[in-house]
């Protein structure tokens, strides 16, 4: 496998619920040590896509290339096992349960228990206010450290990619700038990125690479530098 | 002071009998969110099995504890072939779906009422004893299979608490329960926790079924009063909790027993639908339950 093949490479996608179509014809690159975020309204289908590559809704149409293999029609635990990380819209943490037990079920498809010690050592410094309250049951923490949570349960897994599903939705501007100073971070330590976001100017600030999706259509790809200076998506996404 | 002490054993036999029903029913809810009414009939094959060979092996010159053991193995492993037979060919498509569920349940209930009649027979049997005495406490009598009964309930609901706890399995039924999605987005395999907890209900309830058989007479039908019974113990204590099904397999069995001896068993009915109704009303999700 040469070392320019794309993380992930999705073309193609048509997807829906029954018989009501979400996702049109969508194609997503993310390349090799890159942050490509996805920024649209609500309902554009973000989550949808999301749920696509994650396994979670099969696609009518379309193909999805994860590391160079052909991933289409996986479950959701063999995607997480060829290298995908999740931090799913909503947060989804496992709130009866202990922060600990969060962590462990985020390595749940690993075996390598070594690593695995490893990884919880790492994600802890990463998040050193976590460590003192693993015994906590996470839906107990605050909004803003519940996705810390999420990050951290999805970082367990040791991904090569990882979605993160608006995690800055109804966060203080504050654990903002913490998240997306930490989308930095942990694509300095080699994991590659896609960014599903509402809040364009965040999203896009952080990202190498936008596409804005609307209604279920990619509408505009480019630099996210440029998508930044794009009068359309200065009037639409960024409030200007 | 002697019947106070007669009724609670009497209770304690009772509700370990409805534990293990129970705690299968709430994990099965719990896992893949359907009510398994066909429960009953794997407790009944379990049960079946295990009156009909018994007295053979006996016979055949085995000593009645090894025939008893080698008989529940059989039973167990029948119901264990029963419940992946109907989760395969049935709830595995209804998954996540309660009046699908419930039809094909009535389905399967209707087929194996007349496939169990057919192959064991309507007549009722009676199963040798197999750990003879009585324990005497403060004048109550117990039998010693009757003790022999809760220790192993008790053993199962105990090893069953801790795995849920403590297992990787455990941890990722309660995931599962708790929020299926996300469980399959941090890599659990949804379709073998759900059939793993399919098994593990159905070994409680077949293990329910082999326990009771030396103490109880057994026929065809005899699982619809414990699936009945263990169905309103994890009402009250709430649909998906564990501690909820114990807590209301305790309930059920000291009406039933207090009400049984002081009024009538039929009255004891009565006042068990009755108190449902009642703690529905203050707990519409029961005692324990949530969403």
């Amino acid at each position: 496998m040469p070392n320019d093949t794309p993380t992930l490479s999705i073309t193609g996608i048509h997807a829906g619920y029954g018989a009501v179509p979400v996702l049109k014809d969508v194609a997503i690159t993310v390349e090799r040590g890159s942050v490509v975020t996805l920024v649209g309204v609500n309902g554009a289908g973000k989550s949808t896509l999301i749920k696509v590559i994650g396994g979670l809704v099969r696609p009518s149409a379309g193909t999805i290339h994860f590391n160079g293999a052909d991933c289409t029609r996986r479950r959701p635990d063999e995607m997480v096992r060829a290298g995908l990380g999740i931090v799913p819209e909503g947060r989804r943490l496992f709130g009866e349960m202990s922060l600990r037990e969060n962590l462990e079920l985020g390595a749940y498809a690993r075996t390598d228990r070594h690593a695995i010690a490893e990884d919880f050592e790492r994600v802890l410094t990463l998040f050193p206010e976590l460590r003192s309250r693993l015994s906590t049951p996470a839906g107990s923490f605050s909004g803003g450290q519940q996705q810390m949570v999420a990050i951290a349960r999805a970082l367990m897994g040791a991904p090569k990619l990882l979605l993160l599903d608006e995690p800055t939705i109804g966060l203080a501007p504050v654990v903002v700038d913490r998240v997306a100073a930490l989308i930095g971070e942990i694509s300095a330590l080699g994991v590659d990125i896609l960014l599903v976001e509402q809040n364009a100017e965040v999203a896009l600030s952080i990202a190498d690479y936008g596409y804005v999706l609307e209604t279920g259509r990619v509408v505009m790809a480019d630099r996210a530098n440029v998508l930044l200076e794009n009068p359309q998506v200065k009037q639409a996404y960024l409030g200007v | 002071m002697q019947h106070v002490i007669q009724l609670g054993a009497t209770a304690l036999q009772i509700g370990a009998v409805y534990i293990l029903f129970s705690l299968g029913l709430t994990l099965i809810f719990g896992v893949m969110r359907i009510v398994n009414f066909v429960h009953g009939h794997i407790f009944a094959i379990a049960a079946l099995v295990v009156a009909s060979l018994l007295p053979r092996l006996v016979e055949g010159g085995f000593a009645a504890p090894t025939a008893y053991v080698l008989a529940s193995l059989a039973g167990i492993g029948a119901a264990l072939g029963l419940g992946a037979l109907i989760y395969f060919f049935g709830f595995r498509h209804f998954q996540r779906d309660l009046v699908g569920s419930f039809i094909l349940s009535i389905g399967f209930v209707l087929m194996l009422d007349g496939v169990l009649l057919s192959l064991f027979g309507g007549s009722v049997r009676g199963v040798p004893e197999i750990f003879p005495g009585t324990l005497s406490v403060a004048g109550a009598q117990i039998t010693m299979q009757r003790l022999f009964l809760c220790a192993v309930a008790f053993l199962m609901a105990a090893i069953l608490y801790w795995a849920l706890a403590h297992t990787k399995l455990g941890k990722a039924l309660r995931a599962v329960a708790y929020d299926h999605e996300a469980a399959m987005m941090v890599g659990v395999p949804y379709g073998r926790i759900a059939f793993l907890g399919f098994l593990i209900a159905s070994f409680l309830a077949a293990l329910a079924g082999a326990l009771l058989a030396p103490v109880t007479i057994v026929s065809p039908v005899i699982g619809t009063d414990y699936l009945i019974k263990g169905f309103i113990a994890v009402i009250i204590g709430g649909l998906g909790s564990v501690p909820g099904a114990i807590l209301g397999s305790f309930f059920v069995a000291c009406i039933e027993t207090v009400g049984g001896y002081y009024l009538d068993s039929s009255y004891a009915s009565i006042a068990i639908f009755t108190l449902v109704i009642v703690v529905l009303l203050f707990w519409p999700k029961g005692v324990l339950g949530r969403g």
